[in-house]
């Protein structure tokens, strides 16, 4: 959980850093732009609207109208908006939608945990009525009955939250198949040639190796350890502890070498790269206009337009890829949270009547938190990527 | 997702139900061996799709961007061209720049036809060709061919 919190709280940093770094800069008032500048504005816009028209967004497109959220209408025209600052985001809106987001997540677990409530206390109040009035194996039968209707209320309200959090990440892996050719396309016409060759085994192997190790491995291990947390609480002759802490081993591992590794190969490997593209992109331009210092500038600026053109496009992308995560991840990602909180609330609900029911809550909300983390690692990753896609080009050009 | 939840559960409940009905006995003790492996296999059956050979994502070339950006880099050069050397020189040209295809599109050949030479007498446009064709060529450090047009 502690490692959850961790990981949102560097999200929302990283989240900050991007908005600052893509944000345009403001046109002061007082300051109107001369007519040179404001020409070779619209010449990039217009150069910037035709370099839109030939990038091939055709299977992204398709992506977009399959979700029956998207609403944006034409990608292109979306991107395009953001370059010239048109696109706002109405964050009222959005913090409103986000809570009523939670409070329809969080209603639609009640009624299951009602039932788990429901089937405690009275697995307690017969587990009390033991001795005086009802006979031991009875109430060994009810309880074992009353546990059997708590497991099966977990496990039905567990598979929506899962199915959810598994279709989230298959989403990501369709949306990293779909934007990072896109984004890598356009790092390398901007400039960035060897941070595209280095980003491109590094996106492939997350988006095909480590998102299938985590819906192969991390995922059905989690599951594996919620079910054997329901069984190992059937009959003390039955032990599953030894075999759910190997799983749980499994995922810790194989979490922490995900996000641990490869998130610090990545950001090492690709700011290298980037600083190289820069500095092998300024000596190119040296070269050109050293010769002739005046004239220069103006002749080796036309490729410029199309450099920065490109640089425009990426960034825009890559913050249009970023909205979508959060789209894709956000809900699953509140529902996943809610049901934890709301075990292990039932937990501390139903701890006083005693019995094995509050111990498997306490083991499903544990595991929940696997989930949760697995889930954040490759969603934090996808980010990562993102952020390093967007940001290098401000290392190339400068 | 769902299937491999309800299929894993209905095993291991399936098995624990029988530990605690059947009898002992040996019997008893190879149904239970057999119904171990089955939750076994019913466990890791979503291991073996991490082997399973898929395709890995087609990362695109991207060559149809790349032209449009060196088409754009070359109508681009060709009008800071013409506009360079009526600025400097006074003559109204045309010119037909050749990008590479990768970045930076850098101009790889470059061909001017000077079509007015202005207020420059007739005796002067062979050294004005002889300057822009050095100037050009010191620039972009590539072939650059000037021509009168007839």
């Amino acid at each position: 959980m502690k490692k959850s919190i961790l990981l949102l709280l560097i999200l929302a940093a990283l989240a900050a850093v991007l908005s600052f770094s893509v944000s345009a800069s403001p046109v002061s008032a007082a300051e109107e732009p001369s007519l040179t500048e404001e020409e070779a504005r619209e010449e990039l816009l217009k150069n910037i609207e035709e370099l839109l028209n030939s990038l091939d967004t055709d299977a992204l497109e398709d992506y977009l109208s399959s979700l029956g959220e998207w609403e944006g209408g034409s990608l292109k025209e979306t991107l395009y908006s953001l370059i010239s600052g048109d696109g706002k985001l109405d964050y009222a809106s959005l913090a409103d939608g986000v809570i009523s987001l939670v409070w329809e997540e969080a209603s639609a677990l009640l009624p299951a945990f009602a039932v788990i409530l429901a089937a405690a206390l009275i697995c307690g109040i017969l587990n009390s009525a033991k001795i005086d009035i009802l006979h031991s194996s009875m109430s060994d039968i009810i309880t074992f009955v009353g546990y059997l209707a708590v497991g099966g209320a977990v496990l039905g309200s567990f598979i929506t939250a899962v199915s959810g959090a598994f279709s989230a990440m298959q989403g990501m892996k369709r949306q990293m198949d779909l934007i990072y050719p896109l984004l890598l396309t356009l790092m390398a016409a901007s400039g960035g040639t060897v941070s595209a060759a280095v980003y491109q085994p590094a996106v492939a192997f997350l988006s095909s190796g480590l998102s299938g190790l985590f819906l192969s491995v991390v995922f059905p291990a989690a599951v594996l350890m919620l079910v054997l947390s329901l069984v190992g609480n059937l009959s003390d002759e039955i032990r599953t502890e030894k075999l759910s802490a190997l799983f749980e081993s499994v995922i810790k591992w194989l979490i922490g070498l995900s996000c641990g590794l490869f998130g610090l190969f990545l950001s090492v490997q690709g700011l290298t790269a980037a600083q190289y593209d820069g500095i092998s992109l300024r000596a190119a331009k040296y070269a050109l206009s050293s010769s002739v210092p005046i004239v220069g500038s103006f002749l080796s600026g036309g490729v410029d337009l199309v450099l920065a053109g490109s640089a425009l496009i990426k960034n825009a992308l890559g913050s249009f890829a970023v909205f979508l995560l959060a789209a894709t991840a956000l809900k699953p990602l509140l529902l996943l949270a809610a049901f934890q909180l709301f075990l292990r609330f039932s937990a501390a609900a139903t701890e006083p009547v005693g019995g094995k029911i509050p111990h498997f809550l306490s083991k499903a909300a544990g595991c929940m938190g696997y989930f949760i983390a697995g889930f954040l690692c490759i969603a934090f990753l996808y980010f990562l990527t993102l952020v390093l896609l967007i940001c290098s080009s401000g290392v190339i050009v400068t | 997702m769902k299937e491999y939840v309800l299929s894993v559960a209905g095993a291991v409940l399936l098995s624990a139900v029988a530990a605690l009905v059947l009898p002992k006995g040996k019997i008893a003790g190879s149904i239970r061996f057999v119904l171990k492996l089955i939750c076994l296999l019913a466990l890791v059956s979503p291991f073996f799709t991490l082997f399973s050979e898929t395709d890995p994502p087609e990362l695109s070339s991207g060559d149809g961007y790349f032209a449009a950006c060196a088409s754009l880099a070359e109508r681009s050069e060709e009008e800071r061209v013409a506009r360079f050397l009526l600025e400097e020189y006074g003559v109204t040209a045309s010119a037909e720049a050749e990008c590479e295809g990768k970045s930076p599109f850098l101009v790889k050949t470059l061909c001017v036809t000077v079509s007015d030479f202005g207020i420059n007498d007739a005796e002067e446009h062979i050294h004005i060709i002889a300057r822009i064709r050095e100037a050009l060529g010191e620039e972009y450090d590539c072939e650059v061919t000037v021509r009168e047009a007839a």
